[in-house]
């Protein structure tokens, strides 16, 4: 019996600066599941997630998606995130002199406005932020400071989730969250991860090893190369390509290409 | 001469007005600076200038006195700050009744009867000496460092067009402290008004001042500014200048370091839209040894709004261990919205620490992307960007009162263009509740 589809992602194509990066990417996420999507450097992972949260800086040229029945493409970024979408940042952005609480805070009466919810008080607020800090273990100093500003590697990605916390999205983009974490940082961030999961969201955990999904289990193995998703297979998928690298998909594909 | 026609023909219009030979002279005084130009004023904002001088001002040349507003004056108070209040409607000086042993006096005289040089520096003030009738004189008493704060409230409101003339001398006695607020403002007519001011400041050894200059006023009005400062051995002076609504607007911060030791800060910030001009220049000189200044210059410009900035720092061969930084920082916030910065150093001896540097650019994309992703719509991000942009400059103003006064009036001022609803908001409502109760 199949769950309700959440993300529906038909013929996909997009560009930067007049280069394609995306030929045509299908992808049919379902509320409840984990997919994992790997592929070699370049080959338009971080691109699909730029695309799907509606980053100006690229063009979407051809295909559809649909978020929660409605047309994705169409919607304004904050828009998206409104109805449930959300990306960890690959690289988090520092935002010096706007503080953490004032962002979140921002951001959470943005959403609550658009769902035709009061504002949250004052006092829920700094509550539900002491509550979800918990999550990941975010220290309560970093929350006083500026976004992201001189915070560690291990620490921004550790913000991504907390937010991710807050802000209870439907849909998670997980963009190589794993990336310069050490092996303490990336179990944290993983059981927070694994801590907001339910059978109504969904993630997408985007990723170049094999390690961070010993973490967070996949139901679903995407590789994507050359802006196309190749193969498609459950965890034991993302063993083989641990233990035999991408040289092979890239034979394998290479050559078809070049048929 | 081309940029004042208006006001020529004035002169040519009301002879009785320029007669005698004081007039006959300022009048002379200014056509020499105009035709010099050694200070550049007229080649960086002549244009802008021009622009104050095209609505055909009336002129008070008859004296008359514009009555006081209460209303108006109470408006502009500050919460959790009294000080000694004077009201400046149009260019009739209001001052309270202070008691004679008081270690404050004010008085206004008549320029004819001013017990003082009358001095000219720019081109602003030789302008300002032609036409303003009376001038402010304020004086502290030395001898105690008591704070006394003066807030002057200069208030635009006519029936007409109207261009007005303020002079104001303030002498601060020796280790006396003075919190200075000049705060500008316009009535909500459609009228055109032009100010001229001319602002001239004694420190005497010791003393401090902190001075506020405050534009908050109409697209319709112009505002032509000098403030000329001199300071004395180990004197402290803080300027805050807030140029957060002015329609056409030229400032010149003029400081003399006459004496050792002494320091000065300059904090500025502009905001423009539409179609305003706003120009801040400094001259900051440093005549002495061991003085230290640091000048520090926000703009934040949209539409085709015009900015422009001109800083110079003169260190003379006397002025041994001099410190002096200057900084001009700006936001282009639309493709039609310009900036000119011209930062100046001029170093005259080997024995100085100095800097200067002047960047010019656009809100973070990438800082965009990630506020926008997190659901916080893009008119709110801009502004939250750019409040973070010049959040260092409202942190530098000493008074808590009035960085929170200030701070509020740049939010007001920002978020005037994104209808953001109150829920995030962390201004200090009451304040805001009760400005516009009144």
């Amino acid at each position: 019996m199949d769950k309700e589809i959440l993300l529906d992602v038909k013929g996909l194509r997009a560009s930067v600066a007049g280069k394609e990066i995306l030929k045509g990417i299908d992808l049919t996420i379902r509320k409840g599941e984990v997919h994992a999507i790997m592929g070699p450097n370049g080959s338009g992972k971080s691109t699909l997630s730029a695309v799907l949260t509606g980053n100006p800086a690229f063009t979407v040229d051809a295909g559809s998606a649909t978020f929660n029945g409605k047309n994705l493409l169409e919607m304004a970024p904050e828009n998206r995130a409104h109805e449930g979408l959300f990306l960890s940042f690959q690289y988090p952005v520092e935002i010096p002199g706007v503080s953490m609480t004032n962002f979140m805070r921002a951001a959470l009466n943005e959403k609550r406005k658009y769902l035709g919810q009061e504002p949250i008080s004052a006092s829920d607020f700094l509550k539900l932020m002491r509550q979800k800090r918990a999550v990941v273990d975010l220290d309560n100093k970093l929350a006083s400071r500026s976004v992201n500003e001189g915070f560690s590697g291990g620490e921004k990605k550790r913000n991504e989730i907390f937010q991710m916390a807050m802000l209870e999205p439907s849909l998670a983009i997980l963009d190589e969250t794993d990336s310069g974490l050490d092996i303490d940082a990336l179990r944290i961030v993983a059981e927070g991860v694994n801590k907001l999961k339910t059978d109504d969201n969904a993630t997408i955990v985007i990723t170049h090893y094999q390690r961070l999904l010993d973490y967070i289990r996949p139901d679903y193995v995407h590789i994507l190369y050359k802006g196309r998703i190749v193969e498609t297979g459950g965890p034991q998928l993302a063993l083989v390509l641990e233990e035999k690298g991408y040289d092979e998909i890239k034979r394998k594909y290479d050559n078809n290409a070049a048929e | 001469m081309s940029h004042f026609k208006q006001f020529t023909r004035l002169i040519e219009d009301y002879p009785q007005f320029f007669n005698g030979d004081r007039k006959a002279a300022e009048i002379e005084s200014f056509s020499q600076s105009l035709l010099a130009d050694d200070d550049g004023f007229i080649r960086r904002f002549g244009s802008a200038v021009a622009e104050m001088m095209k609505p055909d001002y009336g002129v008070n040349v008859n004296g008359v006195t514009s009555p006081l507003m209460p209303a108006a004056a109470i408006r502009r108070n500050i919460p959790d700050f009294a000080p000694i209040t004077i009201t400046c409607v149009n260019d009739t000086y209001h001052i309270p009744h202070l008691s004679t042993d008081q270690r404050v006096k004010c008085a206004v005289y008549d320029a004819d009867n001013f017990p003082f040089p009358i001095n000219a520096y720019h081109t602003p003030s030789h302008f300002n000496r032609i036409f303003a009738n009376k001038i402010l004189h304020i004086s502290i008493d030395g001898g105690n460092n008591d704070e006394t704060a003066i807030q002057i409230n200069n208030i635009l409101a006519a029936a007409v067009d109207l261009a007005a003339f303020r002079r104001v001398f303030v002498e601060i006695g020796g280790g006396a402290n003075l919190e200075l607020i000049l705060n500008d403002s316009s009535d909500s007519t459609p009228h055109n008004y032009f100010a001229s001011q001319f602002v001239e400041i004694f420190l005497n050894e010791g003393a401090s001042l902190n001075l506020y200059d405050i534009t908050d006023t109409s697209d319709t009005t112009s505002r032509l500014n000098e403030m000329k400062i001199k300071m004395k051995r180990n004197c402290r002076l803080n300027i805050f200048s807030l140029s957060a609504s002015a329609g056409k607007s030229v400032n010149i911060y003029d400081i003399d370091f006459e004496s050792d030791n002494s320091e000065a800060t300059i904090n500025g910030f502009v905001v423009g839209d539409g179609n305003q001009r706003i120009g801040n220049a400094t001259f900051v000189n440093h005549l002495s040894r061991h003085g230290k200044s640091n000048q520090n210059f926000k703009y934040v410009l949209d539409d085709a709004s015009h900015g422009t900035f001109y800083g110079e720092i003169f260190v003379w061969e006397v002025a041994r261990f001099t410190e002096a930084y200057q900084s001009n920082r700006n936001i282009l916030a639309s493709p039609d919205a310009r900036i000119s910065t011209e930062p100046q150093l001029l170093i005259y001896n080997d024995d100085v620490k100095c800097s200067h540097g002047a960047t010019t650019g656009q809100l973070d994309a990438a800082a965009l992307f990630y506020m926008r992703q997190r659901g916080i719509p893009e008119a709110v991000a801009r502004t939250m960007l750019t409040q973070a942009f010049v959040g260092d400059v409202i942190d530098a103003i000493p008074l808590l009162p009035l960085r929170d006064r200030m701070r509020m009036l740049v939010e007001k001022r920002l978020y005037k263009r994104s209808s953001r609803p109150c829920d995030n908001c962390r201004m200090a409502c009451d304040t805001i509740n009760r400005d516009s109760k009144e």
